[in-house]
């Protein structure tokens, strides 16, 4: 029922939101995202988080530039390109830093053949040190970079790996574990049925293995109980929560794979939202694995349009609702009612799990979480909090 | 038939499925003994009964597998049948390399497991009867003087009484009458049926030098 009513509420909400706070409405494409993020990754200063970097590199190379020209031959100021390259390095990926190499050894050229006196000789040799310099810093900006981004690919791969792997264990265990009263419980049933058919049958033994089914079907049910007991160890520890702040806690770490994915991300977040009461690491898991799944889905469908949308507003009664919406393959009407049951995918490597982890998390902050139907094209998954 | 005077050993550390099991054994009939593991069924005497063991392979302390290569040489007579909750390929081959009679997941069907277990019965008997047989003839063959058993190993490989005469340097009529007292020590009633006998013989005794 939650379901069916929602999309209209969501629309509604939207577009209320749209207008309350067309200020907030952020459409940011992801490469200036990109060196915010990276700048922040790697704990730069403010300096390096905004557009201040790229345009102080740029005023720097024009400085180079002048100087290297009306300066004669003999004083090689081009070597300080490298400077220029080092420090796009900050802010750009492996395409932009070589782009910037370039155009340092273009305007290296340049000023040599605007440079007005000095021996011609000297100029030739000092021009190609410096281009050579700037070669070679570029080479191992480059390696560096790739080498890192390498690196985090392997992190990423492994922690992923070990998920499974010990989720693998996990079920093997729980599975033997269930399995035994399963298999007393046939036996014991199989028993059961020799019993009466037996001529004359025995009904003292029949009762005696029904009895026993029961108590093995008990037990299964224990086991189940246990192993739920022990999913749901982890205690909630709960604070004042801002939603929009959870969101932004998510999003560099998706960073990435926005990036590798060429997703443009836009986030429309309500200025007025109800603080919450919850548990921040939690709640940042169900926004992170919506988020992993609408990058799946995008990467799934290969289309021209890869953007993600992610709103949050106010809804009633003073509850936040977050809504991640994807322009990827969208989702099969027919898995559409296990979509949250456990250990069902539809993704070829997937485990089932995130979108259970993620209505465990949501159930146990008294909210709820849906897909929205029916949409011609994407999928939209919400959720909605109760305020404090 | 077989039913009445044998025994079912079921070795499985969960008790609900040994009482299970010990309840489906006894809706057909047949007398089940419970073992939480393989060491308690060590200590335990083995009745001189048909027997059949249903072992899990999962269990704490020694494996099934692990523990049906061990009774295998010992007491090689006693048929394994295999249940687990989670087996694999390499595992069932193992199993049946090492003369398992079946391998069965749980839950398993009633029906796999009796047949199973008849079948195990079954070959315990008609390898008791082998074993029995053998030794029989072996007792027979030990009655056999010195010079008796050399005729015989040569009358086996297909040499005449003057050949053998010749070799051991007896007269031909003394072979002859060592040839019959070898037919009548072992109950031979032809050459070919003494020629099996040295085969079983030789089979059983190589099997033991190994």
């Amino acid at each position: 029922m939650a379901v069916h009513d929602t999309p209209a509420r969501v629309s509604g909400n939207d577009r209320a939101t749209g207008e309350r706070a067309t200020s907030a409405r952020q459409n940011i494409p992801i490469s200036s995202h990109l060196a915010d993020m990276i700048a922040r990754m790697r704990g730069a200063s403010g300096f390096a988080r905004s557009a201040v970097l790229p345009a102080a590199t740029a005023v720097l190379a024009l400085v180079i530039f002048v100087i290297d020209s009306i300066t004669p031959y003999e004083i090689s100021v081009a070597t300080f390109y490298v400077i220029v390259v080092l420090l796009s390095l900050r802010f750009c990926r492996i395409q932009g830093v070589i782009t910037v190499s370039a155009i340092c050894i273009l305007l290296t050229i340049v000023s040599f053949v605007l440079t007005p006196d000095g021996k011609l000789a000297t100029g030739v040799i000092n021009t190609s040190i410096s281009l050579i310099a700037i070669a070679a810093t570029t080479y191992l900006a480059v390696k560096m970079e790739s080498t890192r981004l390498a690196t985090e690919r392997t992190q990423a791969h492994l922690a992923h790996v070990a998920r499974v792997t010990t989720l693998g264990e996990i079920a093997a265990s729980i599975a033997h574990e269930v399995n035994q009263p399963l298999a007393a419980i046939v036996t014991n049933a199989n028993a059961c049925t020799r019993w009466m058919n037996a001529r004359p049958s025995n009904l003292m033994e029949a009762a005696a293995s029904v009895e026993s089914i029961v108590d093995d079907a008990n037990r299964a049910s224990e086991i189940v109980n246990r192993v739920r007991a022990l999913a749901m160890r982890a205690e909630l520890k709960k604070t004042r929560i801002d939603m929009n702040a959870v969101v932004h806690d998510v999003l560099p770490l998706t960073q990435n794979r926005f990036r590798e994915s060429r997703i443009i991300v836009r986030t429309n977040l309500s200025n007025d939202l109800p603080i919450i009461l919850g548990d921040r690491i939690q709640l940042q898991q169900v926004v992170l694995n919506l988020l992993v799944n609408a990058i799946d889905a995008i990467d799934a469908a290969q289309s021209d349009s890869r953007e993600i949308h992610i709103t949050s507003f106010k809804s009633d009664p003073c509850c936040v609702t977050i809504t991640i919406e994807d322009s990827g393959i969208g989702i099969d009407p027919a898995s559409f009612t296990h979509l949250f049951e456990a250990f069902h995918s539809t993704k070829s490597d997937g485990m089932g799990i995130g979108l259970s982890i993620c209505r465990s998390i949501i159930e146990a902050h008294d909210g709820h979480i849906w897909a929205v139907p029916d949409k011609l094209r994407g999928a939209t998954l919400c959720f909605t909090l109760p305020g404090d | 038939m077989l039913v009445a005077d044998s025994a079912v050993v079921v070795i499985d550390d969960d008790p609900s499925v040994r009482k299970a099991l010990t309840n489906l054994l006894s809706s057909v009939g047949l007398r089940a003994h419970t073992f939480s593991s393989t060491q308690e069924f060590l200590a335990w005497s083995i009745p001189d009964m048909p027997i059949c063991v249903v072992l899990d392979v999962r269990m704490p302390g020694k494996n099934g597998l692990d523990f049906q290569q061990e009774l295998s040489k010992s007491h090689a007579e006693i048929p394994v049948v295999f249940i687990t909750a989670h087996g694999d390929i390499p595992m069932s081959v193992r199993a049946m390399k090492f003369g398992a009679i079946e391998f069965l997941t749980k839950p398993f069907k009633d029906q796999d497991l009796l047949d199973a277990i008849y079948a195990g019965l079954e070959r315990y008997q008609t390898r008791r009867d082998e074993m029995a047989a053998v030794a029989g003839l072996r007792a027979k063959y030990d009655s056999l003087s010195a010079r008796e058993r050399a005729v015989m190993d040569m009358v086996v490989k297909g040499q005449l009484s003057k050949q053998i005469a010749a070799r051991l340097h007896l007269s031909e009529i003394t072979v002859k009458i060592c040839r019959g007292q070898i037919m009548r020590k072992l109950r031979a009633s032809s050459l070919l049926e003494l020629g099996r006998m040295a085969e079983k013989l030789d089979r059983t005794s190589q099997r033991k030098s190994q």
